[in-house]
């Protein structure tokens, strides 16, 4: 099981006030400050050669599990700067990172992360956290996604002597920012400036998003060439060989080389863009509506926590009739109901259901249930509160009695799916009792709920129908 | 951009983070040569150089730099190189503004020595 780490631009407001939070606590804590003085003490053990992008992995991992020991909900956004490349970006807002600083010092003044709040006083390099966005003549802007791009396309992973030339090709130095610098990494630290320019520069909480988002690169990177492994092997400067020990952990009895932390999967987490990651972000979004199959083979519930995925999209409400002369199909806010004659009867109504559409027109096309409204193509915007076949049961049931037997069918289809809604549901009551179920599981117990109950009042109204009610 | 440097060799790297102090001026080797000081928005700096690098002193705060094949490089402004001590103190004094230059030294990193491969 990994967690899934975000693109700190989607966070919802109560996740980026849980992370901030957990933030404030392991400063009070004192253990954030550690963080900072390692930093400091083996600068030149983490940069300028190829160990760079290891060492700050095993560093931001320990990171993340101090976090998520604060709070298991928790997890490592990244900045993508190459998107959010301005002062204005909602980054720097006052419930996430804070501003930018002020002229006369660089000191940020409001935010979280304010020397004036009482909560961020730095232990090294203060007192109080400084920002100089843009300012340097260096780096007056942030990278850009063609410079990714580059960076990406670039092999090996290093190259001798596994340093920091300005000339010097390759994965990492390029990445890192050496190469005809300040690029990419190293960018970054300097358009942020103030606090972000020391080796203290753990200093900024930006600093661990920044870094996330420079592992995910690297994570692309290893995704992109799969035949391109760590360089050095052996060779190359102390710490930074392929299984060469690396500091502080060695010290601290923990012996964490470059090669042990190769796979980030193995190490707990993903990135949001990775397969691993990426559906489950598509669980329930539109409750509006919803879907009735006949083919419910195809109906799968999934739950690879943390992510939870229902493959059925159910914001979709679909009659289907595979004896292949009928469809009433709703593929959200559309329903449709067409006839193109030959044997096969299909219905289209484009039926637009508030607050998914502001108007649309209702074509009915060659319908033999109701051939006046077939006339009625384009004549205008309607609205309905309800999905189309729950607001008009007197029209999308008609095939019910013309078809006999497809009540049925559908009715039983129901159930079925019915059935799996409630032993989903048992899935996360049962989670949520042991308390794994986390913020978005208890989102989506929610509106596996809702869904349930609409499906539940679908089907009431079915079976009516069925009985003439 | 940075200019050539006037030493450049790889053993030049050297750590950066030496004690510092109000009196930091008192702790540079007498072998590093004080070779200027000027005013630059109101602070006064010291350049100080040795075979390797030195330092800057910035209103009496030290601040260690080395001399590398591509540039100045400390620990104080970590992910650019300079091409004189001069840009890097003007660099710190643009970045602190007017408040007083506080930085705490960065410690020797033991375990590290670029030109010591195996």
């Amino acid at each position: 099981m990994v967690w899934c780490r975000k693109n700190q631009s989607t966070l919802t407001s109560t996740e980026k006030a849980r992370f901030v939070a957990a933030v404030l606590a392991l400063k009070a804590s004192g253990a954030y400050d550690t963080y900072v003085q390692q930093h400091m003490n083996f600068m030149s053990s983490a940069h300028r050669a190829s160990a760079f992008l290891p060492w700050h992995r095993e560093y931001l991992r320990r990171f993340e599990l101090d976090l998520r020991a604060i709070d298991a909900s928790v997890t490592l956004p990244y900045w993508d700067w190459t998107v959010d490349n301005s002062a204005t970006a909602s980054l720097w807002a006052d419930d996430f990172m804070g501003p930018n600083g002020r002229p006369l010092d660089g000191q940020v003044m409001t935010g979280p992360f304010a020397y004036s709040g009482g909560a961020w006083t730095l232990a090294f390099d203060g007192p109080a956290l400084r920002r100089r966005m843009g300012a340097s003549t260096l780096a007056p802007t942030l990278p850009t996604a063609m410079d990714v791009t580059n960076a990406l396309a670039t092999t090996p992973y290093d190259l001798s002597p596994w340093s920091d030339g300005s000339s010097l090709a390759g994965f990492r130095n390029t990445l890192e920012g050496w190469r005809n610098g300040p690029q990419l990494h190293n960018r970054v630290h300097v358009w942020v400036g103030g606090s972000m320019n020391p080796a203290s520069s753990p200093n900024d909480p930006v600093f661990f998003l920044h870094h996330c988002f420079v592992d995910k690169l690297w994570a692309d990177w290893q995704a992109a060439h799969p035949a391109e492994g760590y360089l050095p092997v052996m060779g190359g400067p102390v710490g930074h060989n392929l299984n060469d020990t690396m500091q502080p952990w060695a010290g601290l009895g923990t012996n964490v080389a470059p090669a042990g932390v190769l796979d980030h999967h193995a190490l707990g987490y993903a990135y949001d863009t990775e397969g691993i990651c990426a559906p489950t972000r598509k669980f329930f979004d539109d409750i509006a509506t919803s879907k009735f199959r006949d083919d419910l083979p195809t109906f799968k519930f999934v739950d690879d926590r943390p992510t939870l995925k229902f493959r059925d999209d159910i914001a979709t409400l679909k009659f289907r009739d595979d004896g292949g002369t009928i469809k009433v199909i709703d593929d959200g806010a559309t329903i449709k109901v067409v006839d193109d004659g030959g044997g096969t009867m299909k219905a289209v109504d484009d039926v637009k259901l508030p607050g998914l559409d502001t108007g649309g027109t209702v074509k009915m096309a060659m319908d033999p249930m109701d051939p006046i409204r077939s006339q009625d193509v384009g004549q205008g915007p309607v609205s309905r509160a309800m999905p189309f076949v729950l607001a008009m049961p007197h029209h999308s049931m008609a095939w019910t009695s013309t078809f006999p037997g497809s009540l049925e069918q559908a009715l039983a289809g129901l159930e079925q799916q019915l059935a799996e809604y409630q032993v989903a549901l048992g899935q996360l009551e049962a989670a949520k009792a042991q308390g794994s179920l986390g913020i978005d599981g208890e989102r989506q117990l929610e509106a596996l709920g809702q869904e349930f109950e609409a499906m539940l009042a679908e089907h009431d109204q079915l079976a009516r129908h069925g009985e003439g009610g | 951009m940075p200019q050539p440097p006037r030493r450049s060799s790889r053993s030049a790297r050297q750590p950066t983070g030496r004690k510092a102090s109000a009196t930091a001026a008192e702790h540079v080797h007498e072998s590093d040569a004080k070779l200027r000081s000027f005013t630059y928005r109101g602070k006064t700096v010291d350049v100080h150089a040795g075979e390797h690098g030195c330092c800057v002193v910035i209103d009496g705060e030290r601040v260690d730099y080395s001399v590398e094949p591509d540039g100045i490089y400390s620990h104080e402004m970590a992910y650019q190189k300079f091409g004189s001590p001069e840009e890097l103190a003007e660099e710190v004094i643009r970045q602190w503004g007017q408040a007083k230059v506080e930085r705490t030294p960065v410690p020797h990193d033991h375990d590290h020595d670029h030109d010591h491969p195996h």
